[in-house]
């Protein structure tokens, strides 16, 4: 007898004809298997938990409140630009660099914020410079740089480099805001 | 091959899992509308790393967002990305209660907005089929408002249309087939969604003996399966789909004996896979059956010629020298079974050596992983994309349980990997905080040396000295103690000329001079009686500021002195540290535990495939060897001995 099959929501994770060959196994196999599944499940939990308590522990210890800094990069749309590689200095030194991936400029287009860097500044005034490369308008090599000067302060800093689609003229732009 | 069913899907975490991922990825890429921008930093990153398809990574941003005030701005939608996210990892029953406490509140306008509802009783519907349930994932899927899911996002409006239709189609008291023909029917032609419930639609017909239609039903699904991009990302699927469409018109057309039909199907199906094995295969057999032995063997010849270890080729060999036997070509067939004979005796050597030295190690060295520049690739979830290329884990990774297995295996690994890492970063933290502590010494050491410097002991006395002064003289009313520096200045000349007259003689002039003195003294005096207020006052004020400094300077000593005394922060931070690594080494230890379970049930299963691999093998060994004898005996007796002329 001919049999019909299913298609389960999923990425095609194996070959496809694995996948339909999955798809018609007989009822049954797993049941032993519910209370693992289970427990591994527990342990994710678990180590969900662990993994921000260690996240926060982190970032405590590293980048305390009053001296933390940090820049983050979005991407809005993206159809003027394919983004390359991004360089950040503050106050003339590079501390960040960054080539994409295609899976990484996708989550960006999808509104994704990567947090480039993160570090620490004294207080008072600094300078802060993004340099966007990529390709841009008609398939032509893209350079870009946006700076500011701000003041930081006794409390967290957060910057963002800013990259839109500036439809007046069909050009990207690059940006950085200070978020309050 | 049987049908999957719900039932089955409550016992499958790992296809929640990829469906999971299927809900999010649907749910991201059908949203028309351009991105939106995030409102909070902290969702800006979750939303990086969970259209990366980084589940734990989001998942844990969400955690750390969450114990630091929550994400603002966004409403309901980091619940509703939450549950999907958690979905995605694999954990279903932490996602269906999240999507439960997300429609919890059923107050119009109080909570969830009726987009995130809609989208929440989608994806907790899509948990309830997959978890077996169907009247309940009918409930939830009915609840869904189809007009706005088809309006903000056509791919899960797909799905639901996909999800609805199924399970009316398999239970007739959620609809039936006509509801499943009319949801079909909402589908856009060439969705997969579609092509799917059209194929299962053809084979109910069918097995319901209303024959008529369903092939060119079925072979109308091949231009839509076929037709396909390469870049398209379901291009594997809807060919595996096709090759699938494929076998299912080859046993139809087999079964009424129109084998060059057959044969012009299946001559279309990938050259290696399974299917096309199978297909081959049962082919051979039909044909075999209904005396069309050259078909059979040209058949059987194809699969011979093919590579790998499909479970269809094992039978090939004896397959092809019984085909001779029934063709009477007797001393071919001896010959045959004799080749047969040997190549499953070498099958068993290598099968008993492979089981022999079967590992972890052995089982990831036969299947291929698939690569790119950054490493294994996984899938969202941290699953290998692995394709078998060992003897018999062709079958075996196909088959549900061993990629559950092998899926839970290695999402074990990545867990105690990414724990070896925070280990390796607790660690790092433990020096950092042995070198904070060192510099703080040594900066203790400067500041008290600094303190000694001041000479602060014998400055707080000699205030509290000045202040009793005072406080004596003003409970005494001294007048001269309060005296301005002019005044003292006065009193030392008035003194002083005192002392002048006192060794003067007695004459009228002295008289006159000492006369002179009194006024001056006694207006002096009175001077004095009259600016004692305004002196004491003068003498007061910068008492009280000295006191108010002597308290700040002695509140800041005692900071001082409390922070040269102990260091709150990082002890804070070392017991956090400690606390941390307990838990850590706690949770290592469960998951070693965890990760040799499903290590063993890995190798039992490739152990049992290989089994059973080696007992069919002996089988065949078995039978081959019988028939051997068996047409030795009959040549031998029809005059015709093996080797011989007949």
């Amino acid at each position: 007898m001919l049999a019909p099959i299913s298609r389960t929501p999923r990425p095609v994770v194996l070959v496809a004809w694995l996948l339909l060959a999955i798809l018609a196994l007989p009822a049954g196999a797993a049941d032993s298997d519910a209370s693992v599944a289970d427990q591994v499940e527990q342990l994710k939990k678990q180590v969900i938990r662990l993994n921000r308590d260690l996240f926060i522990l982190e970032e405590d210890l590293l980048f305390p409140a009053s001296t933390q800094f940090a820049v983050f990069l979005s991407l809005d749309t993206g159809r003027f630009l394919q983004l390359d590689a991004v360089k950040l200095k503050v106050d003339g030194d590079v501390v960040a660099a960054h080539l994409y991936t295609e899976r990484q400029v996708r989550a960006l287009q999808r509104g994704g914020m990567q947090r480039l860097y993160i570090g620490n500044l004294k207080t008072g005034a600094h300078e802060v410079t993004a340099f966007v490369e990529g390709i841009g308008p008609e398939n032509r090599p893209y350079k870009k740089a946006a700076t500011l000067t701000f003041d930081k302060g006794t409390d967290t800093a957060a910057l963002e480099i800013r990259i839109r689609d500036r439809s007046s003229d069909d050009q990207p732009e690059v940006s950085i805001v200070a978020w309050e | 091959m049987r049908a999957w069913r719900p039932g089955n899907a409550r016992r499958c975490l790992r296809w929640l899992v990829c469906g999971a991922l299927g809900a999010v990825t649907v749910g991201a890429q059908a949203q028309p509308a351009p991105p939106t921008r995030a409102a909070d930093l902290r969702y800006g990153e979750v939303l990086y790393e969970y259209h990366q398809g980084e589940a734990f990574r989001a998942l844990t941003l969400l955690s750390v967002a969450a114990s630091r005030g929550g994400i603002q701005g966004h409403g309901d939608h980091p619940a509703l990305v939450e549950g999907g996210l958690l979905l995605s990892y694999g954990m279903v029953n932490e996602a269906g209660r999240r999507f439960e406490r997300l429609l919890s509140d059923e107050a119009p306008g109080v909570g969830v907005t009726p987009e995130v509802r809609n989208r929440a009783w989608f994806y907790l519907g899509k948990v309830q089929y997959l978890s077996g349930e169907p009247e309940r994932a009918h409930a939830s899927l009915q609840r869904v408002d189809s007009d706005r899911l088809a309006a903000g996002y056509p791919g899960l409006f797909q799905e639901w249309c996909y999800l609805r239709a199924e399970l009316a189609r398999r239970h007739p008291a959620l609809g039936g087939v006509a509801e499943a023909r009319r949801l079909a029917d909402r589908l856009p032609q060439a969705s997969l969604w579609r092509v799917y419930l059209e194929y299962n639609l053809a084979l109910d017909d069918r097995n319901r003996g209303d024959g008529a239609g369903v092939e060119s039903r079925l072979a109308a699904l091949l231009p839509l399966l076929e037709n396909g991009r390469e870049a398209d990302p379901d291009a594997r699927e809807r060919q595996a789909l096709a090759a699938r469409v494929r076998l299912s018109l080859s046993r139809m057309m087999t079964a009424e004996r129109r084998f060059d039909d057959a044969l012009a199907v299946l001559s279309a199906l990938p050259q290696v896979g399974p299917l096309s094995d199978q297909g081959l295969y049962e082919y051979a057999v039909a044909a075999a059956q209904a005396g069309q032995h050259s078909r059979a063997f040209a058949a059987l010849s194809a699969l011979a010629s093919r590579p790998g270890d499909s479970p269809w080729l094992q039978p090939v060999p004896y397959a092809r020298a019984y085909l001779l036997e029934q063709t009477r070509q007797p001393r071919a067939a001896l010959e045959a079974y004799r080749s047969a004979a040997a190549h499953y005796q070498e099958e068993l050597a290598r099968l008993a050596s492979v089981r022999a030295s079967l590992s972890e190690t052995s089982i990831l060295s036969g299947l291929t992983l698939e690569r790119d520049s950054s490493g294994v690739l996984t899938d969202a979830y941290g699953r290998l994309k692995a394709h078998p290329d060992q003897t018999g884990l062709v079958a075996l990774l196909a088959t549900e349980r061993f990629q559950r297995v092998l899926a839970q295996w290695q999402e074990l690994r990545i867990l105690a990997r990414d724990l070896t890492r925070w280990q390796d970063k607790l660690e790092t933290f433990d020096i950092m905080l042995a070198t904070r502590k060192q510099q703080r010494q040594r900066r203790a050491a400067e500041t008290r040396a600094a303190l000694d410097a001041l000479q602060a002991d014998t400055w707080a006395e000699r205030h509290r000295a000045f202040a009793q002064d005072i406080d004596a003289a003003r409970a005494s009313g001294d007048a001269a103690f309060f005296m301005s520096t002019r005044q003292k200045q006065l009193a030392r000349r008035l003194a002083s000329v005192a002392s002048l007259l006192a060794t003067l003689p007695d004459d009228a002039r002295t008289t006159t001079q000492r006369r002179k003195y009194q006024r001056l003294r006694a207006y002096f005096e009175w001077q004095l009686a009259d600016q004692y207020g305004i002196n004491r006052w003068a003498a007061e004020k910068p008492l009280r500021e000295l006191d108010a400094a002597m308290v700040e300077f002695a509140q800041r000593r005692q900071r001082v002195e409390a922070l040269l005394a102990t260091d709150d922060e990082s002890d804070r931070l070392a017991a956090r540290l400690d606390q941390l690594r307990e838990r850590l080494s706690g949770l290592q230890a469960q998951l070693g535990q965890a990760l040799a379970v499903s290590r063993a049930e890995l190798i039992a299963q490739v152990d049992a495939e290989l089994a059973g691999w080696l007992e069919r093998n002996r089988a065949y060994l078995l039978a081959s060897r019988h028939a051997q004898a068996r047409l030795a005996d009959a040549l031998l007796m029809s005059g015709q001995p093996e080797g011989g002329q007949p």
